[in-house]
């Protein structure tokens, strides 16, 4: 309470000064009134002498007034007033001054603080779990296919799950895509297939309803969903009478029993609803059925580190105890690592860095113009001097200044960045986590004001002090009728000048490494056509195609369909997206070839006659897949190129491969052998940055998966052919949806994106840099030839050349830039390797890269130099001598 | 409680009143006794400036002869620091008044700074008994 009322008695004061003296001054005069009174009473004086004896008793009213507003702290204001209002009096003497200086400091302020709204959002914020930096991932690190993060099978899962002494909940999930009828328009959603432990780990926490328990996880009880708030808003109103409703997924009726919030977005961001995992009882024994997430939490106490060594040696003793575990360790993932990866934390601080090297290069531009403002104010301060204003007061006032102009910047600063947050995502690749938390909040605010203050302080600080150091005399010595410009001050501005390029040196390599990187991901050969293609995905419900007869006649249909749309040049059918995800792959036997330990497993993936022509691919030896090859005869495959360098030296063609290694202690010789009939060129099918692997294709009709992406070839728009590819599918099943429709480049543009993000991002704020840096090294150089205008026109009094005096200045600015761009490169050479995993093809220290951007620096700053020196070489010696 | 200080008294009629520079270590003693009067005079009712002064003057038997005037950084002093509270009010007389009122901080603080006094003026007492 006491805290409380000297608080409200602190603010009250500050926030009302008027009154404040008011009140004093009624409180002292009703004291004198009172006392006269009691005076004139008591000693039978007049009130005359009763009011002198009453101020006689009370002492110097000014002087008790005075000391009362200075424990009241009010003078102290009343100075900070004094100084601002100074402040903002030159400041609309100098418009020109403090419109560059606040600009450039709300561009560096203003991409500060936009970008660290992103890494907020991204990495500081916690997810919105309880507890949510204990949730991990548990992967298995399969060391065969050098894959740290795979799924598990569910018997290991339950080892780890039983064995491990760290973990509180540890249990599986799956992602499942699944087409929801029943409510309007066939919709295709994606769901966590979950089980309930799951909930348990994120502590999820239904908005209505009741989440489902592990007695769902058998068929029979499963028949129940759990939808996320955003399908509840949209198919259901938002009513609460959607408990107990039934939707249809996949043909396959389930009760609604509870509704998630909105910020529940686990497996991730597109989760729309739940169901529960039952998991097959063929996959309760096999080990070797790969298909599970896991997630888990830790207990209250253990660490990281405990449960990655407790959950390893778990592993370790699988790997011994089953010989097809071996090469299988664990890999534990923070579950905030797992949502923002590696790569996007790295990008994201990088850029980070990037824009806090504009601040400051920013800062310094500002703290160099400041510094001309003080010397050309010289004269202004040696005469407050000389009157007897203390240096304290002097620093005080010109910090007043440079704090104001960059609250002024940091104001503007803010603007900017709500511009930049609402533009950002629109730039920003549609794959990017957590996009919608990204704003200005307390934090980021809190952060900016911070920076605005430090900025403030940082550029002002070192004029405000030198100014105030100047002695009197040297002051009035120097602006007096010196040669030269004062040697201390220039070397100041020159090592501002010279840090600011090293800077720039630094963003624009970085930049340069950034374009390499994209410029060598465009050229990569993808080794199959991106023209013309359109892609979307069919997945058609188990429930209602249960045979594979069904399904092979659905796509033959299909396929028989769209391949007589008018447009259409030829489709075909894949089993695995392109560009993302990665094939099944297990080992193989090749025939004739003894089974290493360290080979690599084989991608197979299905594909329908007419695929490999209509992307473009190109068979190099052997034949294509024809409409003969079904099942029920013999099984055939095409291999890859990469695949016939590991298993087949002498020639693919003909010969056989079967699943399964020698090697293994399962018997693979029950497995049927497939002929390899054709070998096609290698494609970077998972993405322009990713390996080529082993990789063999099966005929579609030989495989007969329910989910497969259909590429059209079109003679013109693909994304034009999309209705007709829709009704084309309806015609076959009415209920079926189709789903991301997108033409192969926006896939492929998608996959790059965020490295075409970050380099446009770093690019565009190296650019900012170079002008900012470019803007102080023209100010700086102009600057020094004004000061030295006198001593040039002593130079060519004497006979110095025109050509001489310009050659004299540009070699002063431009052994300041030479030291600038040295340092630089040499900064570069051990910062860039922080954004080594950025880069692809390229090394950190790339030398073409570091010579580019020192080059350029060196010709800019070269003209920057130029234009005053020019200058300097049309000073008429007459004027110059008569000046001052 | 006041009236047993002789000790005090003596040398007290011209340096009670707080001096303008601050920062010795005299000064801080003077100011703290005053903020210990006041505190203790408004343990009795809320009053108005002119009343504390009254009141002190009066229970120190016209010892404590302060200037009025410094009672007012005193005041604001405590008032900042939340010891006591400043309300206008209306006096008997129908005029505006600032009636102070101390808060339990202020009677905390009072406390602790009794009982050091105590201890100080048990030992001066000790001394000058034995001496």
């Amino acid at each position: 309470m006491s805290l409380l009322a000297a608080l409200r008695h602190r603010i009250r004061t500050l926030l009302r000064p008027r009154a404040y003296e008011r009140e004093l001054r009624e409180e002292i005069d009703f004291h004198l009134t009172l006392d006269t009174v009691d005076q004139a009473a008591g000693l039978r004086n007049t009130l005359d002498d009763a009011r002198y004896a009453a101020r006689r008793r009370f002492g110097n009213v000014t002087r008790y007034s005075e000391e009362t507003r200075d424990v009241s702290g009010l003078r102290f204001f009343d100075m900070l007033r004094q100084d601002a209002r100074f402040a903002f009096r030159t400041f609309r003497q100098s418009k020109g001054f403090t419109t560059v200086a606040v600009t450039t400091i709300a561009l560096g302020i203003g991409a500060t603080a936009a970008i660290f709204s992103v890494v907020d959002a991204l990495i500081l914020k916690p997810l919105p779990y309880p507890e949510a930096d204990r949730v991990v991932m548990v992967w298995m690190d399969n060391r065969r296919l050098g894959l740290t993060e795979d799924v598990h099978s569910y018997p290991n899962l339950m080892d780890l799950k039983a064995q491990n002494r760290s973990l509180s909940y540890l249990n599986a999930y799956r992602e499942a895509g699944f087409n929801l009828t029943g409510s309007g328009e066939p919709q295709r959603v994606y769901a966590g297939v979950v089980s309930a432990e799951v909930f348990s780990a994120l502590s999820a926490r239904p908005i209505i309803g009741q989440l489902f328990t592990a007695d769902n996880e058998k068929t029979g009880s499963d028949g129940v969903a759990v939808i996320g708030e955003g399908l509840w808003k949209t198919n259901f109103g938002g009513r609460p009478d959607v408990l107990g409703k039934s939707i249809q997924l996949n043909g396959r009726s389930r009760t609604i029993v509870a509704v998630l919030p909105g910020t529940f977005a686990f497996p991730s961001e597109r989760t729309q609803l739940w169901v529960p995992l039952v998991v097959p009882d063929q996959a309760r024994i096999q080990r070797t059925w790969f298909s599970y997430w896991a997630v888990g939490k830790l207990k209250p106490g253990v660490s990281l580190e405990q449960a990655r060594a407790d959950l390893g040696a778990v592993a370790k003793r699988l790997a011994e105890q089953y010989p097809s575990n071996r090469d299988y360790g664990v890999t534990v993932t923070p579950l905030p690592e797992q949502v923002v990866g590696p790569t996007l934390r790295t990008t994201l601080w990088v850029i980070l860095g990037v824009v806090a090297a504009v601040l400051l290069i920013a800062c310094a531009n500002v703290a160099n113009l400041l510094l001309s403002r003080a010397a050309a104010r010289e004269r202004e301060v040696t005469v407050r001097m000389a009157l007897g204003a203390s240096h304290r007061r002097l620093v005080r006032q010109m910090l007043t200044e440079s704090l104001l102009l960059s609250a002024l910047g940091g104001v503007a600063g803010i603007m900017l960045a709500l511009g930049a947050l609402r533009i950002l995502p629109r730039l920003a690749p549609a794959d990017l986590p957590r996009m919608s938390t990204i704003g200005l909040n307390g934090t980021v605010l809190l952060v900016t004001s911070l920076v605005t203050l430090v900025t403030g302080a940082m550029f002002g600080l070192v004029p405000a002090v030198r100014s105030s150091r100047a002695q009197l005399s040297e002051n009035l010595r120097e602006s007096g009728r010196g040669g030269t410009a004062g040697r201390g001050g220039q070397r100041l501005r020159r090592g501002i000048v010279a840090a600011q390029l090293a800077l720039v040196v630094v963003l624009l390599t970085g930049a340069g490494l950034l374009l390499r990187t994209w410029l060598t991901l465009q050229r990569v050969e993808l080794g199959f056509s991106t023209e013309n293609l359109l892609t979307t995905t069919i997945q058609l419900p188990g429930a209602k195609y249960q045979q594979s007869a069904q399904v092979v006649q659905f796509y033959d249909r299909l396929l028989e369909r769209v391949r007589t749309i008018p447009g259409v040049e030829s489709a075909g059918t894949i089993e695995t997206m392109l560009l993302s995800a990665t094939p099944n792959s297990t080992n193989i036997t090749a025939e004739g070839r003894e089974s290493r330990r360290d080979d690599k497993e084989m991608t197979f993936d299905g594909i329908s006659t007419g695929f490999l022509n209509t992307i473009g691919a190109r068979i190099v030896a052997g034949r294509n897949f024809t409409d003969s090859d079904r099942s029920g005869t013999a099984p055939v495959a095409i291999v890859n190129e990469q695949a016939v360098k590991s298993y087949f030296p002498h020639g693919a063609v003909g010969k056989r491969l079967r699943y399964g290694s020698s090697t293994d202690a399962t018997d693979s010789t029950q497995n049927p052998w497939i002929t390899v009939v054709g070998v096609v060129a290698d494609m970077r099918r998972t993405g322009v940055d990713k390996p080529v692997r082993d990789e063999a294709f099966l005929p579609f009709a030989q495989t007969a998966s329910p989910g497969q992406l259909l590429v059209v070839h079109t003679q013109r728009d693909p994304l034009a052919l999309v209705p007709q590819v829709r009704r084309a599918v309806r015609e076959i099943d009415p209920a079926q949806p189709i789903s991301n429709a997108q033409t192969m480049e926006q896939m492929l543009s998608g996959r790059v994106a965020q490295r075409r993000f970050s380099m446009t991002l770093v690019g565009a704020f190296a650019v900012l840099a170079l002008t900012l840096a470019l803007i102080g090294a023209y100010g700086v150089t102009s600057y020094l030839v004004s000061q030295r205008t006198r001593e040039i026109g002593i130079r060519m009094a004497l006979g110095a050349d025109p050509g001489r005096v310009a050659r004299l200045v540009v070699r002063d600015g431009m052994r300041v830039a030479g030291v600038g761009i040295v340092v630089g490169v040499l900064i570069s050479l051990f910062v860039t390797r922080l954004a080594s995993g950025l880069l692809y093809g390229v090394s950190p220290r790339d030398p073409l890269t570091l010579g580019s951007a020192g080059v350029t620096l060196l010709v800019v700053s070269a003209l920057a130099n130029y234009l005053p020196a020019r200058r300097a070489a049309r000073v008429d010696p007459l004027t110059a001598l008569r000046q001052d | 409680m006041i009236a047993r200080c002789p000790t005090y008294s003596n040398h007290t009629l011209d340096t009670m009143t707080p001096a303008r520079k601050s920062g010795s270590a005299q000064d801080e003693l003077l100011k703290g006794t005053l903020d210990m009067l006041v505190l203790r005079s408004l343990t009795l009712q809320p009053m108005h400036g002119y009343a504390i002064v009254r009141h002190i003057e009066r229970l120190s038997g016209g010892v404590f002869n302060i200037e009025h005037g410094s009672l007012y950084p005193a005041l604001e002093r405590l008032q900042k620091n939340g010891l006591v509270v400043g309300k206008w009010g209306e006096s008997p007389t129908g005029r505006r008044a600032r009636y102070y009122t101390i808060t339990a901080a202020g009677r905390r603080t009072l406390g602790e700074k009794v009982s050091a006094f105590d201890r100080v003026l048990a030992a001066i007492d000790g001394v000058m008994k034995g001496a």
